[in-house]
């Protein structure tokens, strides 16, 4: 492996001293805009090098070990072909946010805020890369309030009325998450007597074994579970979701829908497969009720969007409903299920990123948040509205988009899994269904001729974010397409994660 | 008799800090100042870590000090990793708060009131 070994730690220390070294730019927000484009640059590279390195790795993973004190009591990083897959797709789409905001960014904040909110996005960079790799419990927590701290600083920051209503909301909810979170942390010291999460496992391993301690550790899984949900807007603990979303500014309803949910679910997926393993996860009945809960996810996230006259609450609900798929996949207590919602997982970061930061384009041009008085405004913006149509037709899952990939293995999963298999064939086929209604709604409006008196201006886009646009179709068309390597892939990574 | 002999003789500390915890957590969902949700999010952490500091004690020992020279008796100290992890969990515990605080300073500002109810009930201005 090399100098690989090192790229898991650089890939977090660098984001983290960035933003350090960001805040001696307050002054100067454009060269703290370049420099955080620069930094997620250099993030791109290395986690591609790391990737490329351990797609050709037999090992599988190496550890590494922070720190002059070895594993189990050291503290340790782990990276296997599936954390760096996904530490590729954190960082890049993150670049495309930025490159794509700039106007968002100067109209909704003010001057002095524009560094600091790049100092925000790269602390969320560098925590979802520590909540990648680390192989510590206990240093997934902190990086877990680092990330709900950041997530509700970028959400604050437009600072009107609504947003400080929708932050508060947020904050609560959040705590209580980490409050159920650090519980559970510290049951599960008391239990196992480790943090590390192989060692973990090992003591789980022998006390369900041997039956012991049975009620505690189901105890512990609910309450990081519970935790984790609150946080990853899993359906009934979604409330907090539009608000934050749908009244942040646009890079921030990209970042917070498009990453920040898929941190907590990083680190969910680790807990489940790597401190429980998931032959005892099978055993101790916990699936289902994800499961359920994400199928009645998938329809109520959808139904509730086909109601909304707000763009981005329409957007934002339509988060709810996709973060139901992913649970539901892992619900389907099978390896291919969580293949399906891993892959999801990347699906929805590219489109939903998409989506966002095209609805804000559009608002912006059309000068209305509601549906019905945008009529005409992706006449007069074409590659905007082309990029909206190409994130809904991937919500929807029509063939040759992402989105359609991840359905269509989440559906094949079932069929492997052999798991209510007529259920979730239904479900998958009624949310598309109300996906594609409410989104193609939107289209047809954008679409049509422009109501009288109203103002649809053209929003004229830098050639940085039309890049970003182009990045972001392509890369949702080649993920509709390409997806065999990326797959195999998260197949591989999926062997090793546990 | 046995029940309630291991839950809070034997078990004083946990039980003190479940029961806390479940003190905080109510105060922070139901109150309905912010302030006081605050305070609630204060007792929630506090009991947590109380619970983590009990996991580490162990009864007659003493604090963790490795003396600078002379032999080390190990079965005279107490499990120092407990501590460590409470010290880094009140450093977030204290930003969360400070956080916290400084959010409803300012809707204090933007609406007038504390009262988390009535600040839902407000329109938000969607501009």
């Amino acid at each position: 492996m090399g100098t690989a070994l090192h790229f898991p730690s650089l890939l977090i220390f660098t984001p983290l001293l960035t933003a350090v070294t960001l805040i001696l730019m307050v002054k100067r927000p454009d060269i703290a805009r370049i420099v955080t484009l620069v930094m997620h640059g250099v993030l791109i590279a290395i986690s591609l090098a790391l990737a490329i390195s351990l797609w050709n790795y037999d090992g599988g993973y190496f550890t590494y070990q922070m720190g002059s004190a070895p594993g189990p009591f050291g503290n340790e990083m782990r990276a296997g072909a599936f954390e760096a897959t996904l530490a590729v797709v954190f960082p890049s789409v993150m670049f495309l946010i930025i490159l794509g905001t700039k106007k968002d960014i100067t109209k909704d904040l003010r001057e002095n805020r524009r560094t600091l909110y790049h100092v925000m996005l790269s602390l969320i960079s560098a925590s979802l890369m520590a909540l990648t790799f680390t192989n510590d419990i206990f240093t997934a927590f902190v990086f877990i309030e680092v990330t709900t701290i950041a997530a509700c600083t970028i959400v604050a920051i437009k600072e009107n009325r609504a947003t400080l209503k929708a932050t508060i909301k947020y904050l609560f909810l959040s705590i209580v998450g980490s409050g159920l979170f650090l519980l559970a942390v510290s049951m599960l010291y008391s239990i196992t007597g480790h943090l590390e999460m192989a060692s973990i496992h090992i003591v789980i391993s022998e006390l369900i074994a041997t039956g012991q301690y049975e009620f505690p550790l189901i105890v512990t899984l609910v309450l990081f579970i519970v935790g984790l949900a609150v946080k990853g807007a899993l359906f009934p603990f979604h409330t907090w979701l539009p608000d934050a979303h749908g009244s942040a500014t646009t890079p921030s309803s990209a970042v917070l829908s498009a990453l920040v949910l898929k941190g907590y679910l990083m680190i969910l997926l680790k807990i489940l497969f790597r401190m429980y393993g998931i032959d005892n996860i099978f055993d101790m009945g916990i699936l289902p009720v994800l499961f359920m809960l994400g199928v009645t996810g998938m329809i109520a996230g959808s139904v509730m969007a086909l109601f909304q006259k707000n763009l981005k609450r329409m957007v934002a609900y339509s988060s709810v409903a996709q973060i139901g798929y992913i649970y539901m996949g892992m619900g389907l207590a099978h390896q291919a299920g969580f293949v399906a919602s891993s892959y999801h997982i990347i699906a929805h970061a590219a489109t939903k990123a998409l989506l966002f930061v095209a609805a804000g384009a559009l608002i912006a041009a059309a000068g209305t948040y509601n549906i019905d008085e945008m009529r005409g405004v992706a006449r007069k913006n074409k590659l905007v509205g082309a990029a909206f149509v190409v994130g809904a037709l991937s919500m929807a899952g029509i063939p040759l988009f992402a989105g359609f990939v991840s359905k269509f293995y989440l559906a094949g999963a079932a069929v492997q899994a052999q798991n209510n298999m007529l259920l979730v064939f239904a479900v998958l086929g009624i949310s598309a269904f109300l996906n594609a209604v409410y989104y193609f709604n939107a289209i047809v409006k954008m679409y049509s001729k422009e109501n009288e008196g109203a103002v649809i201006t053209t929003n004229k886009l830098g050639p940085a974010a039309k890049i970003a646009f182009v990045c972001f179709i392509l890369a949702n068309i080649a993920l509709g397409i390409f997806f065999g390597p990326l797959l195999r892939a998260l197949e591989a990574g999926f062997g090793v994660l546990g | 008799m046995d029940f309630i002999h291991n839950t809070f003789i034997t078990n004083h500390f946990e039980a003190a800090a479940m029961i806390l915890f479940g003190i905080g957590i109510v105060t922070l969902l139901v109150h309905r100042n912010l302030i006081k949700k605050i305070i609630g999010l204060g007792i929630m952490d506090a009991s947590i870590f109380l619970f983590l500091v009990s996991q580490g004690y162990i009864s007659d020992r003493r604090a963790t000090i490795v003396p600078a020279e002379g032999p080390i008796y190990y079965e005279r100290f107490i499990n120092p990793l407990p501590g460590a992890l409470v010290i880094t969990g009140i450093v977030v515990s204290v930003s969360l708060t400070a956080f916290a605080l400084a959010l409803t300073l300012r809707l204090y500002k933007k609406y007038g009131t504390l009262d988390i109810n009535e600040i839902y009930l407000m329109r938000g201005g969607e501009e």
